[in-house]
């Protein structure tokens, strides 16, 4: 009897420890799983891909140790790896190439299945001894620690589809586990769909900022829509706003001298130095015709006139710039006419194509008055609708040109030049 | 059979051997880069250039392997029996992409190449005291 009872409480004596030990297991897995899973909410919400790579290689640095680490990421239409990040090296190595098949990067992105390899650098020297001809056997040098020996690597994969790998490595002899494995897995999915995520956005960005300069982002205001997502055919306005038209006089003649490559590149040149008192003084670019450029200023018409006196001032230094580069340049010259009036903004188009545009008859007032400065051999004329709003300093020097008829128009429009 | 504790010893960290005999009871030695672990009762070595290995095993069908434990550095003796190859299949595949990962570090990708996986049975575990 008193042996059956000893060894009953031995047995349960070594049962309690065995349940002690399984729940220690269990709270180490659990604290295991709760530090993967703030590491993947604090990646996962970030979009820039520069603190996805650092952040999560220092993550797993701090908590589980894994002290050098690389992220490659594929190039597009190629079959090969390059580096984008590193963590815990002397050299960065940043932009290092692997081709797929090359060491264990690249046959980790051949196969798309992640590996943990341990005893490299006995296996190096296995795979030399068994080599009889040494002179094939000439290592390559891959990103990584010279004398790895233990090395996980992971497929970033989304949809299937391969993004990078990210490796983490040791030259200790087998650094890593299978739970290592596990732990890499579990974080390596999350990172792989938060760059996935991150390089989307910055695509996103990049088109947003593309499509900023084919529409600009103004047109959408007055059309009180947030973003172009928002912007249908149909949408429009109707307000007084201010027309600029400004064109280069005789551009023909000088085009015809020209390449259509130097075409493009004297257009390109003069806009630059053109436009930007447009958007500095409240005013967009509607649209671009040829050398023409039309701008709208929803706001006052003093600030089209004060951007017109900046524009001829930056026409100027242009002309001095072309001289001082060739000799035999001839100074160009433009006009410039303002009117404030009436005007609709809205998209029209068919099908695939649509624009933002303005119908107005203040837009043909506004480029009858510019090829009117030519008659007139002046810089700058504006209408009486502009003048009349302007105080004396916003003026200037500026003085009546009489009344002229503009074609559709029944009453004439007085105009006046102003000084620039 | 095969105990947890002795996983590490199948991560390839440290060379393991081999040991082998034909018809005539002749044994042979050989150093394996790795010895892979298949489930808890088997385990595969790796048919690439052991052809003196590999014709034992098939002849013979039996064999013992001394592993190392890499972080305790002590010993383990299996014996094993040969019951099958496999030319294809996730192992197949594993073991495969790991000698082309080597291989490929030193050029020599083509030459290493994996003709198939032979499994044995594991019919004993002995743990040798440290020396």
């Amino acid at each position: 009897m008193q042996s059956d009872s000893d060894s009953i409480k031995q047995h349960i004596s070594e049962n309690e420890t065995i349940i002690q030990k399984l729940n220690e297991q269990l709270e180490r897995r659990t604290n295991e799983i709760k530090i993967i899973q703030s590491i993947s909410d604090e990646i996962i919400n970030s979009l820039d891909p520069e603190s996805i790579f650092n952040r999560s290689m220092q993550l797993l640095d701090e908590v589980f140790g894994f002290h050098h680490s690389h992220i490659l990421l594929k190039k597009e239409n190629e079959d090969v790896l390059y580096v984008v990040a590193c963590h815990g090296y002397e050299n960065s190595g940043l932009g290092a190439e692997v081709k797929y098949g090359e060491g264990i990067l690249g046959t980790v992105a051949r196969h798309k299945k992640i590996m943990r390899v341990s005893g490299i650098q006995s296996k190096l020297r296995i795979v030399k001894m068994m080599t009889a001809d040494e002179s094939k056997s000439e290592s390559k040098k891959l990103p990584g620690l010279p004398k790895v020996d233990s090395q996980m690597v992971i497929p970033l994969v989304v949809d299937q589809r391969l993004i990078g790998v990210y490796s983490v490595e040791s030259e200790d002899i087998g650094a890593f586990k299978a739970i290592d494995e596990l732990i890499l897995k579990l974080v390596g999915s999350q990172i792989a769909t938060a760059i996935e995520n991150a390089m989307l956005f910055k695509k996103q960005e990049r088109l947003v900022e593309a499509y900023r300069r084919f529409v600009p982002e103004e047109l959408h205001e007055m059309l009180g829509k947030e973003s172009i997502l928002d912007i249908k055919r149909g949408d429009q306005v109707q307000g007084e706003y201010t027309i600029l038209f400004s064109d280069i006089r005789g551009f023909t003649s000088i085009s015809e001298q020209m390449t259509p490559q130097q075409n493009f590149d004297f257009i390109n040149e003069y806009l630059g130095f053109i436009v930007p008192a447009i958007k500095k003084n409240g005013g967009f670019v509607d649209k671009y015709i040829g050398d023409a450029i039309m701008a709208i200023f929803p706001n006052k018409p003093a600030d089209a006139v004060r951007a017109a006196r900046e524009m001829t001032k930056n026409l100027a230094e242009f002309n001095r710039v072309i001289q001082s580069r060739s000799e035999n340049f001839t100074q160009i010259k433009s006009g410039i006419g303002i009117h404030t009036g009436t005007i609709m903004a809205g998209i029209i188009g068919a099908d695939e194509r649509f624009e933002g545009t303005v119908i107005s008859d203040a837009v043909n007032i506004a480029s009858r008055l510019e090829s009117l400065t030519k008659e007139m051999s002046c810089a700058i004329i504006a209408s009486d609708a502009v003048v009349r709003t302007l105080s004396a300093e916003e003026r200037g020097n500026c003085s009546e040109l009489g009344d002229v008829n503009v074609k559709g128009k029944k009453n004439s429009v007085r105009i006046y030049k102003l000084d620039d | 059979m095969i105990p947890d504790s002795l996983k590490n010893s199948l991560d390839g960290a440290i060379p393991s051997m081999i040991v082998s005999v034909d018809e005539n009871d002749m044994p042979n030695v050989t150093i394996v880069s790795q010895v892979f672990y298949v489930d808890e009762n088997h385990v595969a070595i790796s048919n690439q250039f052991l052809s003196k290995t590999i014709r034992n095993l098939t002849a013979t069908k039996r064999a013992a392997i001394q592993l190392i434990d890499p972080i305790e550095i002590f010993m383990w003796i299996l014996q094993v029996e040969f019951i099958r190859e496999e030319k294809e299949g996730s192992l197949f595949d594993d073991m495969n992409m790991q000698l082309e990962a080597i291989a490929s570090m030193t050029g020599m990708q083509d030459v290493f190449k994996l003709k198939s996986a032979f499994v044995c049975r594991v019919h004993s575990v002995e743990k040798l005291p440290k020396a």
